[in-house]
């Protein structure tokens, strides 16, 4: 099985191997390590770890491995047992601060079970500056920022150049799949700044288009208000009882009761005696000055059309993207924030859905009344909504994560 | 302010169905009117109003009432109310939610006039959406059996309503009336020709003291007459 590694290797990382081999050749320890069956049995992948990892364990006369997490994550204490929290902070006071280590500031007292703040802080920091997509203020056994602190540590040269040239290449392999896991967390929406699409080609991240479903989404469900018409509002459908058929009407201003309406017909009109595209209104004609039973042109027509897709297609486009921020928030790595981001973001759409809709409904009815209410209003529903979902998405991200960074201290109570 | 009469069968575009001589003795009602606000007009609804409830009994959809949600018709004053459910389980969760409709429906049945006035401009039930109906029984009749129309609510407002109209006699209701397109006329289908002009002779009557002439036409009269409406 040992076999299998050196033919999966990279150039640089057999380079390297052979190099170690060479400086090992008559070290007893390396011969037992060759033939553990746990080397023999580890996939391909984890060869460069193992080496580094062995290599720094015979510098430290032990195991440098952590059995459980330490740090805090989401806020809350990890497992911190005294012995891993040791190691983490030697580590750390290994590293010099320009690397982002402590440089040996750690020596705050340790207790079982509880993170101190200097060591949290000193993990956070350390990963902001080496492991910046995974800072998290946690350390795991076998994580990245475990490994970048073993490497870091600048542990004595058990192998001469050889550790140095495997070292190298396991910091470029990991360089590497971190480029590769960031782009995938990126594309699953799980990673700050994941709404800059830095990855291209077919594989476009999903959660990406969210907003673009959003925009649309909420126009199919909004009531988008008209100033200055005394609380009528556009919607794509009516208020009241509807009959089993539904109604011929696709387009409505309306009040919050329906009584007061203007809407976009289809249908016989008892005017044309034919069967047209016509406003029927009532209650509204001093507000529009549009009659009963008016017909409307080609611009009523599409108007009409369009709103009878965008009512069902906007529902469906609001269904996937809340299932698709529902599935992001699952497979994010920090649920929380992700949730902060969805919600926010769809608070923003719906906000920017009516503000939008409002603002250019508004401006075009000055000059178009009813229908240039009814297409502006929601064509600027859907723009607000979009822009909207991404101004908060990207608000709830930047708030969470200083809520997250900020450590709150209790004042002292007054005295009275 | 005119009132338009016609017997002869309606057509598809007014989408009152196709109620068959067999299902009774059927009347397009229409009228004209020089308002700029449409709906129907208040001369209208006076004189519909007061025709209704000087015939008996008045049933229909009204959401401006509540009914206890038990089985059975629950006396409010002189009046009957009562509620039917038609959604369940989730349905009911979410048109609760979405509160653009009533959830249930609720049924007032009364002989006020005050009260049938109502029934043109419910905003839950609307009128021009052809979203009520109208059971018309004999004055000192009970309710309609609520067994039979909780049993299934919507075949009152379907589109085919003439059809259900023919189990309604049975339990006391002597005619129905539905409004046809855009709410701008009614169809009204009695359980007799008797019936009919029973209710035509009192619409008349009401419409004069009104000051509304009621004439009859044939429905190509009918077109022309509600079509020159100035609403």
């Amino acid at each position: 099985m040992a076999g299998l590694v050196p033919a999966m290797m990279p150039a640089e990382l057999r380079y390297a191997r052979n190099q170690f081999m060479h400086s090992m050749k008559n070290d007893h320890d390396f011969a037992s390590w060759r033939f553990e069956p746990a080397i023999g049995t580890a996939p391909p992948i984890l060869a460069p770890r193992i080496l580094s990892s062995f290599a720094l364990e015979k510098q430290f006369g032990g195991s440098m491995g952590i059995v459980s997490s330490v740090g805090r994550r989401h806020g809350v204490d990890s497992r911190n047992h005294i012995s891993d929290q040791k190691i983490v902070q030697d580590l750390l006071n290994k590293i010099p601060a320009s690397a982002g280590g402590a440089q040996g500031a750690l020596n705050a007292r340790i207790v079982e079970g509880v993170c101190s703040d200097s060591l949290y802080l000193a993990i956070l920091n350390f990963q902001k500056a080496n492991v910046p997509q995974f800072a998290d203020g946690h350390v795991a056994p076998g994580s990245r920022t475990l490994d970048a602190m073993e490497r870091l540590a600048k542990v004595p040269d058990a192998g001469g150049s050889a550790v140095k040239a495997i070292s190298a290449a396991e910091e470029k392999a990991a360089r590497n799949k971190a480029t590769i896991d960031h782009a995938v967390d990126q594309m699953l929406g799980k990673e700050p700044g994941s709404e800059t699409w830095n990855v291209s080609g077919s594989e476009a991240p999903l959660s990406g288009a969210v907003p673009f479903a959003a925009g649309p989404g909420v126009a199919s469900v909004a009531r988008i208000p008209i100033p200055g018409t005394n609380g009528l509002a556009v919607e794509l459908g009516p208020r009241g009882f509807v009959p089993k058929g539904g109604s011929t009407s696709t387009v409505f201003i309306q009040n919050v009761t329906g009584k007061k309406h203007l809407r976009l017909d289809y249908g016989y009109n008892i005017k044309t005696q034919t069967i047209d595209y016509h406003w029927n209104q009532q209650g509204t004609n001093a507000t529009f000055g549009i009659t009963d039973h008016t017909t409307v042109g080609t611009t009523g027509r599409v108007a009409y059309k369009a709103a009878k897709y965008l009512k069902w297609g906007g529902r469906v486009l609001l269904v996937v993207g809340i299932a698709v921020d529902v599935w992001s928030i699952v497979q994010s790595s920090k649920p929380l924030r992700q949730t902060a981001k969805v919600v926010a973001g769809w608070a923003g759409a719906w906000a920017g859905c009516e503000g939008g809709g409002a603002l250019l409904g508004g401006t075009i009815g000055w000059i178009e009344p009813g229908g240039g209410n009814a297409v502006a209003g929601i064509v600027g529903c859907i723009g607000g909504g979009i822009g909207g979902y991404i101004f908060g998405s990207k608000a709830g991200g930047i708030i969470y994560d200083w809520a997250e960074d900020t450590f709150f201290t209790p004042l002292p109570a007054a005295e009275l | 302010m005119r009132l338009f009469i016609t017997h002869d069968a309606p057509a598809p575009h007014w989408q009152l169905g196709s109620p068959s001589s067999k299902r009774g003795a059927f009347a397009l009602i229409g009228w004209s009117s020089d308002a700029l606000e449409s709906g129907v007009p208040e001369r209208i609804v006076d004189v519909l109003a007061r025709s209704l409830a000087a015939f008996g009994r008045v049933t229909f959809a009204c959401s401006t009432i509540s009914a206890a949600d038990t089985p059975g018709w629950q006396m409010q004053g002189s009046d009957f109310v009562t509620r039917c459910r038609t959604h369940s389980g989730l349905g009911r969760i979410a048109a609760r939610f979405l509160a653009r409709a009533p959830v249930d429906l609720v049924l007032l049945s009364t002989a006020s006039e005050q009260a049938v006035r109502g029934l043109f401009n419910d905003a839950g039930y609307p009128w021009w959406g052809q979203g009520q109906f109208v059971l018309i029984s004999s004055a000192g009749a009970s309710p309609p059996d609520f067994d039979s129309i909780a049993f299934d609510p919507a075949t009152l407002f379907a589109r085919e309503w003439s059809e259900s109209f023919g189990r309604l006699p049975p339990l006391g209701v002597q005619a129905m009336l539905r409004p046809g397109v855009d709410g701008d006329l009614a169809g009204l289908l009695c359980a007799s020709s008797e019936v009919r002009d029973r209710l035509e002779a009192i619409l008349s009557r009401c419409a004069e003291e009104s000051s509304v002439s009621v004439q009859r036409v044939s429905e190509a009269e009918f077109v022309d007459a509600v079509a020159s409406s100035t609403s």
